[in-house]
């Protein structure tokens, strides 16, 4: 924790600390005059005033949004609140108006409400999504207290002064919390004070634009259900006292003594459990809490309200208790719950979204259930009815909340995912991009002109063909060339010309660009003189265009030639040409197998180049025949993935080491198996994905994933292969853990990281294939090159991605900057002894076995003698691996 | 030396500090040993190059006609771009004390990057940072 993230939280702390003190001054003599003057009957009539004005004054802080930043939005409006407050009581002691505190009541659940908007904005931006879930709770504490200091000072002042002058002291409180937000301006400038940039869409944020997006909808839903829940409970545990004590004495006694209760309790919840709830339990189950422990109670009342009656004394236990825990579980896991979510959207969404959720939601659901109450008063429905509404919101709520957690999990996911390039449409039809358009064909340069015209391509322009015609004339022959060719695929009579004269031509681009024009033209004998033309390209080119006109026998004859010239520049050319003829015959396929074993490996590389081109044609054992050259693997990989999944078995009968083919590494077939359908795919390559082989094992994951095929959680396959990548993990943190101590500046070390390194890496992919978006890929990379905003977001994406042992894992893993012990612990493992590691690694029958450890492993007894263990290396120099010999020969020479 | 020590040297030399030990073991199976004595030169200004040279033990400088553009040392890599991109020496290398030498010629790192792909994601790596400084690698003088 940094002296600069203690300093942010303190601030937080201080605000919430002046919105309780400003909320508990406020509510104290305000609830005295109303409940005085007008009685608990006009209640419902305040939560309808406070839904109204409510709803109206969040979307107009949403509209301003753009125009103001969150900061001076937030000074606007509590300096606002306490002018009312300061106005509303200079009324009061002037002209007695007394309906002022209908205001004030409809004030209190606002400023509270608006108070959090504010301070969880900031929060918002102050802290990350993982900081928010751990020092959010201490804002809420600042809170607690505050009301709770609020609520004292009030006691000895009560009957000392006249009750309206302590809204003075409101108004100071209010004061401070707006110099709170004035200082908090001023500190984080950069964060807080700058409006936001207008939205990428052009989209004018507002509440009700807010409020369409799925997920912010569904959060809303459940502030409003919280909202209703809470006020349904202090309703039940107001009016059973009501009904208890007929004296206002023990009335006052019973809210003081509750309202202390609360209080004592909410802090003493939030300072020791709410951390720990939120941080450990994570968002699943903290948004849900709060719904489940007050439908749980509710639940309890309802069946106590039926068997022994709504005025017993269990009844009103459990009312009150209902209150307590509510109060408790919304400071502790909701507030904060319902803040984080927001850290799953877009920056210059989240205070938007939060004013429309927060400022609006609480109103509604307060609106909501005064108009409730209103109608069961009307009905004359009474406790039980309303014991009843609060059991079914709660379920409602709790249902919300899954909802909600899997909207933040999505877009979490989404938050990380990488940025997809999605081509645009071009449209060329406005003057200034024809114009650009022009500026590109007409500058001279060969890419400009290319671009210009593929543009113009794209847009299906009909004005290409008549530029491709005017650069015919042009005098660089690389630009008439470049639209030659493309006249071919529908030559003009000015190309046919155009080509006709330049089968002469000087330049060897311009014969290459006639011959296709020409032979597309149907003047393939014009051409034919090209097949004799002294540049082997040219010749190339010509062969390929006569071979689709009348002229192919001629044009074959000449191929076979070229094949069988002792040079290897012909063979190559012949080769070339095979692959730019539309189809193959059995004489091509013949020639394409000779030149494919051809001695000189430019020819093979040309042939396998060539029989890429054509994955119709039957020439796959041609190409798997004879020996490969190492530099040639990835074209022959390529080929395979060119022949598409008709080579699966042969591929899969690879995989399992039955055959080579071609001598591609395993690994390579399993990589170029992600061409494959999600289905062909996993047949191929889902028995390897806990292949004993590391390359193997991680190749098959991401082609796999490549593939499109995703697995379940409770898929058997997936599952075992990440618990045998947990034991491998287990093994080589134990090894780091255990060796880096001694030396950690030792080859072996090094080696232990880097297998560690890919084993996350493999995991990774693993966990990738369980879910819809590939998180754990993302967290990966993030965690090494991410900033801490977008590593901390991603981390969280990863633990509400998965749960239980999956998530202990990859958090163990994937976490970055964290030591091998501490990641190990987290496992649940203890550090092993160094000689026992030392000796599996040399004996390589662990885990962790892996042929280059073993070296280093063998090495590192070279710098680190042990009797014990020297015995190990005793045999080794007889083993088959050069480089492991080697080195045990010099450790036991040096012993 | 064996392939051990090769591999420690080379893990010490930035350009391979990212790439994985296993891969580097690859690197040094392919890597031959060459020892020069004070006043041999290594390699001379304008010569095509297509191969890389890591300074094992020894000093060498390299230099355009007298004048001396960079000294190197243990740990020094001679010549790297010409890994990627052949091209002629930009300057001459001499030996100025008998000085041993790894010499990683092009074709065998290209076969080597063609089994361990990572091995070219180290180098680019390593290249880019020079890119963004805008300098160029030290030894790329040569």
């Amino acid at each position: 924790v940094t002296a600069e993230l203690r300093a942010r939280v303190a601030l937080l702390t201080t605000q919430g600390l002046l919105l309780g003190l400003t909320s508990a001054l406020l509510i104290v003599p305000v609830s005295a005059i109303f409940l005085q003057h007008y009685g608990s009957s006009r209640l419902p009539y305040a939560y309808l005033g406070t839904a109204v004005i409510g709803v109206f004054l969040s979307s107009r802080i949403s509209g301003a949004l753009q125009r103001l930043s969150l900061i001076r939005l937030g000074i606007l409006t509590m300096g606002g609140a306490a002018m009312f407050i300061a106005a509303s009581w200079v009324l009061l002691r002037t002209v007695d108006a007394v309906w002022t505190s209908f205001g004030l009541w409809v004030l209190f659940p606002l400023l509270l409400q608006l108070g959090f908007v504010f301070i969880g904005g900031q929060a918002g931006r102050l802290l990350d999504v993982r900081q928010i879930k751990r020092y959010f709770p201490r804002a809420v504490l600042g809170f607690a207290a505050g009301f709770l200091i609020g609520g004292v000072i009030t006691i000895p002042l009560a009957g000392r002064l006249p009750t309206e002058d302590m809204l003075i002291l409101t108004t100071v409180a209010a004061i401070g919390l707006v110099a709170s937000f004035v200082v908090s301006g001023r500190r984080y400038h950069s964060l807080l004070a700058v409006a936001d940039a207008p939205h990428p869409d052009g989209v004018r944020l507002r509440a009700s634009s807010v409020l369409r997006s799925r997920f912010v909808g569904t959060v809303f839903i459940y502030q409003v259900l919280s909202a209703a829940g809470s006020q349904l409970a202090d309703f039940l545990a107001f009016d059973r006292a009501a009904a208890r004590y007929s004296e206002a004495g023990q009335l006052a006694q019973f809210a003081g003594v509750l309202t202390v209760l609360v209080n004592i309790v909410d802090i003493a919840a939030l300072v020791f459990v709410a951390g720990f709830l939120m941080t450990r339990l994570g968002l699943r189950y903290t948004l849900m809490a709060n719904p489940a422990v007050v439908a749980m109670f509710a639940a309890g009342m309802m069946v106590t309200g039926a068997s022994v009656g709504v005025a017993s004394t269990m009844f009103f236990i459990l009312a009150a208790s209902t209150r307590i825990l509510d109060t408790v579980f919304t400071d502790g896991t909701t507030r904060t719950s319902v803040n984080a979510t927001f850290q799953a959207m877009p920056p210059g969404d989240r205070f938007a979204a939060q004013t429309a959720v927060e400022g609006i939601g609480v109103p509604v659901g307060l609106g909501l259930v005064g108009t409730v109450l209103i109608a069961f008063h009307a009905l004359g429905w009474g406790t039980m009815a309303v014991t009843v509404t609060m059991v079914v919101n709660c379920a409602a709520w709790v249902i919300a909340g899954t909802v909600v957690f899997r909207g933040y999990r999505r877009n979490l996911a989404v938050r990380i995912r990488r940025r997809e390039i999605v081509p645009l449409g071009i449209r060329l039809d406005d003057p200034e991009t024809s114009r650009a358009i022009d500026g590109l064909i007409s500058s001279g340069d060969l890419a400009r002109v290319r671009l210009g015209f593929d543009l113009l391509g794209e847009a299906e322009d009909e004005r290409l063909p008549a530029a491709l015609e005017t650069m015919l004339d042009h005098p660089k022959p690389e630009l008439v060339a470049e639209a030659l060719r493309r006249l071919r695929a529908a030559p003009t009579p000015g190309a046919v010309t155009a080509a006709t004269s330049l089968v002469t031509a000087e330049h060897a681009v311009l014969r290459i660009a006639a011959a296709g024009v020409l032979c597309s033209s149907g003047c393939p004998e014009v051409a034919l003189p090209l097949l004799a033309d002294p540049d082997r390209e040219v010749r190339s080119a010509a062969a390929m265009a006569l071979r689709e006109t009348g002229s192919a026998a001629v044009a074959a004859f000449y191929i076979r030639e070229w094949a069988r010239s002792a040079d290897a520049e012909d063979r190559r050319a012949a080769a070339r040409t095979l692959g730019g003829v539309a189809a193959l015959d059995d004489r091509d396929v013949t020639l394409m197998a000779t030149l494919r074993n051809d001695p000189d490996e430019t020819v093979q590389r040309e042939a396998i180049e060539a029989a890429i081109r054509h994955p119709e044609a039957p020439v796959l054992d041609a190409i798997l025949s004879g020996e490969t050259p190492r530099r040639l693997i990835p074209i022959i990989a390529r080929f395979l993935v060119s022949r598409g999944e008709g080579n699966a078995e042969l591929m899969a009968s690879g995989l399992r080491g039955e055959r080579s083919v071609a001598g591609i590494p395993r690994w390579r077939l399993a990589r170029a198996c992600s061409a494959y359908s999600p289905e062909v795919a996993y047949a191929v390559v889902g028995p390897h994905l806990d292949d004993a082989d590391d390359a193997v094992r991680h190749a098959a994951r991401l082609a796999l994933h490549g593939s499109g095929w995703r697995g379940t959680a409770d898929d058997v396959e997936l599952r075992r292969c990440l618990d045998d990548d947990r034991r491998r993990a287990v093994a080589l943190l134990g090894a780091i853990a255990a060796i880096e101590p001694v030396d950690s500046s030792h080859l072996l070390v090094r080696g232990l990281r880097d297998a560690l390194q890919a084993h996350t890496v493999a995991i990774a992919a693993a966990a990738d294939l369980m879910t819809a978006i590939p998180v754990a890929s993302r967290v990966a990379r993030l965690s090494h090159s991410g900033t801490a905003v977008e590593i901390a977001t991603a981390e969280e994406a990863l633990e509400v991605t998965f749960v239980g042992e999956r998530r202990e894992l990859l958090v163990a893993m994937l976490r970055p900057g964290v030591a091998a012990a501490d990641r190990l612990a987290r496992l649940g493992y203890t550090v092993p002894a160094l000689a026992d590691v030392v000796a599996s690694l040399i004996r390589n029958d662990g885990p962790a076995a892996d042929p280059w450890l073993r070296v280093c492993a063998v090495w590192w007894l070279a710098q680190h003698p042990d009797p014990t263990l020297s015995g190990l290396v005793t045999g080794l120099p007889r083993q088959g691996d050069p480089v492991l010999t080697e080195t045990a020969a010099a450790v036991l020479a040096a012993s | 030396m064996l392939t051990v020590e090769k591999v420690s040297l080379l893990a010490s030399v930035e350009m391979f500090a990212r790439v994985p030990s296993a891969v580097l073991a690859s690197l040094a199976g392919v890597m031959a040993e060459r020892q020069v004595t004070a006043g041999d030169v290594v390699m001379t200004k304008g010569e095509p190059g297509d191969a890389l040279f890591v300074v094992v033990d020894g000093s060498l400088r390299a230099h355009s006609g007298e004048r001396v553009l960079a000294t190197m040392g243990p740990g020094s890599v001679i010549g790297e771009l010409a890994l990627l991109d052949p091209a002629p020496r930009a300057a001459s290398v001499t030996a100025d004390e008998d000085s041993l030498l790894l010499v990683l010629a092009k074709d065998d790192f290209d076969l080597v990057m063609t089994d361990h792909p990572e091995l070219s994601e180290g180098v680019i790596r390593y290249l880019v940072r020079f890119v963004r400084a805008g300098t160029a690698p030290t030894g790329s003088t040569a």
